[in-house]
């Protein structure tokens, strides 16, 4: 199992040449690309790179951040798309422009996977909405098949989140592993798979009964690629595994075992992690997180 | 400069000889050795040995214990007494907390570490000011009866910053939170005998009422300071974590250029005890020392000016 990391705060940050250098000096053998963020308004939109610039100017750019990934020994296992319940519902046709372009992108980097989340409608917490939700789901994943038949990219479905009035995190669309999977057997492609978020599974659990261990066995082979990150009760945290201590990083190794996983372990950490720690200390956080991931890898690959 | 972590969790987790091994393992060559920890009633002073062993007793204990530290390599910088409510000092336990006490400075010298931590009492209800002239004269008492044993022992107290917590269980201000009562403190009992050593974290926990950064304490208190404990602090509890844990960290850089600036020879001293360590499963509590051996060596690389 290879190890792998998100890299949008640190692109963001250092630019993507340091970003991924520091990540391979770390000890990290693969990219969670981060093709684009939250677009919540048309200007979010604009900002894209698959906004603004050309096919062309796209194949140039991101062959050349390809070709310096390759040349310093690292490889893109799996992209993330843009993403934002407000992008969508209020700038749908933009939504979808920029998704189709990330599904290109994704493909300029050589990789096979991207995560595209599942649509939340407006109200879409717990099971309210769930059918409307469902078929707004199916027409969008749907609509982007051409693309990902032309590309040869499959979209990782990622179980979701939604606030209640109180800003309590609550179970969404896909928060049940059986919602994924139907969503999938119902798309009936190979170009769709699930992406189990481990956090999200541990915030949502308390309202599906589904521990983090627990989904991934339900999710079993459809599981090709994952966002590992640690929460804190109610927080959406993106930290680093046993910084909280809210996860059993055991049984959710053991699980990845049981269900012959074949992806990278993958952690997407954001700004919580990294974004109080000094320039000069950054190899060093990512040195810790290579070596904890290490030692999951080492429980994986070796506990019979 | 030494990186070095206190025993706290560590010792009751992994024994004394392994803890030490992956000390040095991790780059850690610096150990804060805690003799004793809380006491607080009766039931946990008759679960400390210290309160009933003998010197010879003392002695052959803790020379075994240096012999573990020894072969690892490891150097006791300082030491940890035992600590509690000012009624253990004051009340019935009042004979076997100074004997515990007396015991650790013993064990102190036995391990050849120079200082040793013995908290200043707090006078039952003291926050911010209030009893400040009762608070000090209870401390003269006290620590004035450890002198002649600190110096039979060769061994100086390193009097540290404390804090209180107030109605509304927000921590306050209370005995030697400002720099300026430990120096009191420090020339009133008796300079030879006594230095300061500053907590970090506490400083961040008090500095809201008494305008007190810890570098700016580090600063006030000089030459005086000879040993620190160095930890991360949420800005409400007194977490004892590693450095960066938390959103807003302390300046740390801010803090290595205040110990280069008043010329700091001890140990990086990190006093961190379980709310990190315990996170971790046995097998990565080796990465997580080296993660803070690692934060360490660069402090020191800034204090040292290289």
């Amino acid at each position: 199992m290879k190890l792998s990391i998100s890299t949008r705060y640190l692109e963001n940050r250092f630019g993507y040449r340091k970003a991924f250098a520091m990540i391979k000096d770390a000890g990290f053998d693969a990219l969670d690309y981060n093709i684009d963020d939250r677009c919540a308004t048309a200007e979010d939109f604009f900002s894209t790179n698959a906004y603004q610039m050309s096919e062309d100017e796209l194949c140039r750019y991101y062959t050349e951040m390809y070709e310096y990934i390759h040349s310093i020994g690292l490889y893109v296992g799996q992209t993330h798309a843009v993403f934002g319940t407000p992008g969508y519902a209020n700038h749908p046709d933009l939504y979808l422009a920029v998704t189709r372009k990330n599904i290109l992108q994704a493909h300029l980097l050589h990789c096979r996977h991207i995560v595209i989340h599942p649509i939340k409608t407006a109200g879409r917490i717990y099971d309210m909405e769930a059918d409307a939700c469902r078929a707004r789901n199916l027409d969008f994943f749907r609509s982007l098949l051409p693309d990902l038949e032309k590309y040869d990219v499959k979209i990782g479905i990622e179980n979701m989140w939604a606030f209640d009035k109180e800003k309590k995190i609550h179970a969404s669309v896909c928060s049940r592993p059986e919602e994924i999977l139907s969503l999938i057997e119902e798309l009936g492609d190979e170009h769709f798979c699930s992406c189990p978020d481990l956090g999200h599974f541990a915030l949502t659990g308390n309202d599906t009964g589904d521990t983090v261990g627990g989904a991934l066995r339900k999710l079993g082979g459809t599981v090709e690629i994952i966002h590992a990150h640690e929460v804190k009760e109610h927080e959406d945290s993106h930290n680093i595994p046993y910084t909280f201590g809210s996860m059993d990083w055991d049984d959710i190794v053991d699980a990845l075992r049981d269900i012959h996983y074949t992806g990278t372990l993958n952690f997407e950490i954001g700004p919580k992690y990294f974004e109080n720690i000094p320039d000069e200390k950054i190899p060093q956080a990512l040195c810790h997180l290579a070596t904890i991931g290490k030692h999951m890898i080492d429980r994986f690959e070796n506990t019979k | 400069m030494l990186v070095s972590v206190s025993t706290w969790s560590l010792e009751a987790r992994f024994g004394a000889k392994k803890m030490f091994e992956m000390m040095r393992d991790a780059g850690i060559m610096a150990a804060d050795y805690n003799i004793d920890d809380w006491i607080g009633n009766r039931e946990q002073m008759d679960a400390r040995p210290n309160s009933k062993r003998s010197e010879e007793e003392v002695i052959a204990y803790y020379s075994e214990i240096r012999k573990y530290a020894d072969e690892a390599g490891i150097t006791i910088g300082q030491t940890h007494a035992a600590f509690g409510p000012v009624g253990v000092y004051t009340g019935e336990l009042r004979a076997e907390m100074i004997k515990t006490t007396i015991n650790a400075i013993i064990a102190t010298s036995v391990r050849g570490a120079p200082y040793i931590v013995i908290h200043p009492l707090n006078i039952r209800g003291r926050l911010f000011d209030e009893q400040l002239e009762e608070c000090r004269k209870l401390n003269i008492e006290f620590f004035s009866e450890l002198v002649p044993y600190l110096k039979m022992y060769n061994v100086k107290v390193g009097m540290e910053n404390m804090w209180g917590m107030d109605a509304q269980s927000i921590i306050r201000p209370c005995v030697c939170s400002r720099p300026e009562e430990i120096l009191e403190y420090i020339n009133m009992i008796d300079p030879d005998c006594f230095c300061a050593c500053p907590d970090l974290g506490h400083f961040v926990l008090t500095g809201g009422d008494t305008n007190d950064t810890p570098a700016g304490a580090i600063r006030k208190l000089g030459s005086q300071v000879k040993l620190i404990h160095a930890h991360e602090v949420d800005g409400k509890r007194d977490n004892h974590s590693a450095p960066y844990d938390f959103d807003k960290p302390m300046n740390w850089n801010d803090i290595a250029d205040a110990l280069r600036d008043i010329n700091y020879e001890g140990t990086l001293n990190f006093e961190i005890g379980g709310y990190f360590y315990n996170r971790f499963p046995d097998e990565l509590v080796p990465e997580a020392l080296r993660h803070v051996a690692a934060i360490g060596k660069q402090m020191i690389a800034r204090i040292e000016n290289k």
